[in-house]
């Protein structure tokens, strides 16, 4: 679904140029769970975010279903109508109510009318356990809840692929629980999903593959049960004995 | 004479200009009674009846247009206007830049005291004295050049001058005879005229250096001198003006009511309010276009080029006065265009909200979580659809009540479009008070008018903001 070859990206600062990505290359395939994890800092938001194109890539290649990203405003907008992405401190928009948060998008770009928009956006939140708060502001909102809804507002555009970047580590330890029963729910429902965590247990228990980022490389990339209880590489040894 | 000796070489041919276009344009400083002033809602006067008869000789219309007295010299440079006639001298400095007609008038300038001031007889007891003028006349320059000693009170006509008087805190009034007789009569047995007058002077029509107009009128004024038209128009405006009660009431009627004079409070509400919306309008245009152009993260060349333009409008609008980019505007860039006044100006104060309200658009853009504009890309939203939808109106919701202020300040601020000549709400205010001589009933009139369009607006905006506010509420 995804090839990325040999994916580079710079920042310019006033302290100097940063090298973040420095060479990443994986392919991921249609249904596939990844687990990213890494220390912080080193560059798993800066990859996920080259994925959708919020960052550009300064080298490399992003390969979408067949099709080369390249830099014109519409390949990139028709790009991520296919790719929907959650954010660790949820991104929702907080003058606009719970089911418009969800409608925005299908109805602004004319991919449904505002009443299929809000009938779909009423059976997922269902799914996830929030219908009662389709007409309240996102303030009204426990952390969890919003995080429901962020996923649900993705999944309103029907995405191929989903992106997670630290979807819990903003939320207070019991509402982690609710949010990844919703995206185990939609691992089981078939859905291409990478996942930025510091969750090793849903890591171990959904994820197909766990790439290990460090240095702005992939230094290990295997399946969970393999890098969790006996992977070759001290690196990953030494940052799993950290946390675990 | 300078002029006299190159004139004929770029003699300019206004004349056939005058006859082609139909009706020739006089410009004069409506706060000069009996010589030119608004008489209810129309200006009236010596000179504009003496100006309707120059027309009528001619075979053409008249237009007339109303502009502060030191702003008419420009208004001849700038080809705005093909004459002047507002009790102007001869003055060599003015010479440079305009030529004048024979003398049409002649008049004296005389001195006004209190009568219960009996310090005061002669020329020579002015000095060391608090001596009230008409700013930018030759009782100006005379008493300025004279009086050394002297505390010579500029101010912006001789209503105000007699005010000062009247109240003390100017010891005489130096002014031509004509007005002065006015001013006396309205103001009978509290003030008096000396005897002794300082010099003569003589009035003159005014046009652009080498205007061939200037021959024309010549020969045209020395009829009217001569047939007696002249002497029948002085002698119309030197009757007595009627007598009124007292009370505040009847300053009421006279302020408000007597020659329909609400209807200039009316004009001048009307041009406030359209020159203000208007200039709000473009203002938020103009800054939307320059937010963007600083908001831009792009690297291409014109866009930096944009970015280097645009903080040099910033820095040249919020650096200067107002006033004076109203005059550059309405001098210099729109010197020969046929839009109205009221519509240089709305673009004179568009353009300096502009600025304003660029800033402010910025600030209120910026202190939105660039996470909210992601999350709307990420979902395939344009970025002009990101902006729309979710950017501007967070940011709106931040910068309501600034925005609310500015519309204010422009409403006030937009008084000085009375420098161009404009009616606005201030100027009606202001001509009232020449007229009547009271200053507080036009004063609060108006201002309780400005006090009523701030509590509108404020309301309103409270509403939107409430509105908009609703995302908030636990
Ligand atoms: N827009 C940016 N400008 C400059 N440096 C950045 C920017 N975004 C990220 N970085 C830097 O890139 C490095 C990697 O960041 P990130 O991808 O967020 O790491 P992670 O998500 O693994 O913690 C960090 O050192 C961060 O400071
Ligand atoms: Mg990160």
């Amino acid at each position: 679904m995804i090839c990325v070859k040999d994916l580079h990206k710079k920042f310019k600062t006033d302290s100097g140029v940063i090298n973040v990505l420095n060479g990443i290359t994986t392919n991921i395939k249609k249904g596939e769970k990844i687990a990213i994890i890494g220390p912080s800092g080193s560059g798993k938001s800066t990859f996920l975010r080259c994925l959708n194109r919020l960052e550009e890539p300064t080298s490399g290649e992003i390969i979408f279903d067949g099709k080369a990203l390249n830099d014109s405003a519409r390949s990139v907008n028709e790009i991520r109508r296919h790719i929907g992405m959650v954010f660790q401190h949820f991104n929702l928009f907080p003058h606009l109510t719970v089911r418009q948060n969800i409608t925005l998008a299908p109805v602004t770009l004319k991919i449904k009318s505002q009443e299929e928009a809000d009938d779909e956006a009423e059976t997922l939140l269902e799914r996830v356990g929030l219908l009662g708060k389709a007409d309240v502001y996102p303030i009204k909102l426990s952390g969890g809840q919003k995080q429901r809804v962020a996923i649900v507002r993705a999944l309103a555009m029907n995405p191929e692929l989903m992106l997670f970047d630290e979807p819990t580590s903003a939320l207070d330890p019991e509402m982690i629980g609710e949010v990844l029963a919703v995206m185990r729910d939609l691992a089981q429902g078939g859905m291409t999903m990478v996942v930025v965590t510091h969750e090793m247990s849903f890591a171990r228990e959904v994820a197909t593959r766990v790439l290990f980022m460090e240095g702005g490389k992939i230094v290990a990339d295997e399946p969970p049960e393999d890098l969790f209880n006996c992977s070759q590489n001290s690196r990953v040894q030494e940052f799993l004995s950290k946390i675990l | 004479m300078w002029s006299l000796f190159y004139t004929p070489l770029s003699a300019k041919d206004v004349l056939s200009e005058i006859q082609e276009r139909g009706f020739i344009r006089l410009a004069t400083n409506a706060e000069f009674e009996p010589f030119e002033y608004i008489d209810g809602s129309e200006i009236a006067g010596i000179d504009i009846d003496i100006a309707r008869e120059i027309a009528k000789r001619m075979g053409v219309g008249l237009e007339i247009t109303d502009v502060k007295f030191d702003s008419l010299p420009a208004e001849l440079v700038g080809g705005n206007c093909d004459f002047v006639l507002a009790g102007m001298n001869y003055s060599e400095e003015k010479d440079r830049n305009v030529d004048f007609s024979q003398p049409y008038f002649d008049a004296k300038q005389v001195v006004i005291v209190r009568k219960d001031n009996n310090s005061i007889n002669s020329e020579n007891d002015l000095h060391g004295k608090r001596i009230g003028v008409h700013l930018g006349t030759t009782g100006d320059l005379y008493c300025t050049e004279k009086f050394k000693d002297s505390e010579v009170l500029r101010l912006p006509n001789g209503t105000i001058a007699m005010l000062e008087l009247l109240s003390g805190r100017a010891d005489a009034v130096v002014i031509d005879n004509l007005p002065a007789k006015n001013l006396v009569a309205k103001n009978a047995g509290a003030v008096r005229i000396l005897d002794e007058s300082l010099f003569e002077e003589h009035y003159r029509a005014v046009v652009a250096e080498g205007s061939d107009l200037v021959y024309y009128l010549d020969s045209i004024l020395s009829e009217l001198k001569s047939d007696g038209t002249i002497d029948r128009i002085t002698d119309k405006y030197a009757s007595e003006s009627p007598e009124f009660g007292s009370g505040f009431l009847n300053l009421i009627y006279r302020s408000l009511i007597y020659k329909d004079r609400y209807k200039s409070i009316f004009e001048g509400l009307y041009n406030t309010l359209r020159i203000t919306c208007g200039a709000m309008v473009l203002g938020a245009i103009i800054g939307s276009i320059i937010a963007f152009i600083k908001l831009s993260k792009s690297k291409r060349l014109y866009m930096k080029v944009l970015d280097v333009l645009a903080s040099i409008y910033l820095t040249v609008i919020r650096g200067t006065p107002l006033v004076v980019q109203l005059f550059v505007i309405y001098y210099l860039i729109f010197v020969s265009t046929s839009l109205s006044k009221v519509a240089v100006a709305t673009i004179a104060f568009g353009i300096n909200s502009g600025a304003y309200l660029g800033v402010v658009l910025q600030s209120g853009i910026l202190s939105v979580d660039s996470g909210q504009y992601e999350a709307a890309r990420s979902l395939g939203l344009s970025s002009k659809d990101a902006m729309i939808k979710v950017v501007f109106p967070q940011a709106l919701k931040n910068i309501i009540a600034t925005l609310c202020n500015e519309f204010i300040n422009l409403i006030k601020e937009t008084s000085v479009a009375g420098f161009i000549g404009i009616m606005d709400l201030s100027r009606a205010g202001d001509i009232i008070r020449t007229q009547t001589l009271d200053p507080f009933v036009p004063l609060l009139t108006v201002a309780l008018i400005y006090l009523i369009i701030v509590a509108i607006v404020s309301c309103i905006v409270d509403i939107f903001e409430r509105r908009l506010r609703r995302s908030d509420m636990r």
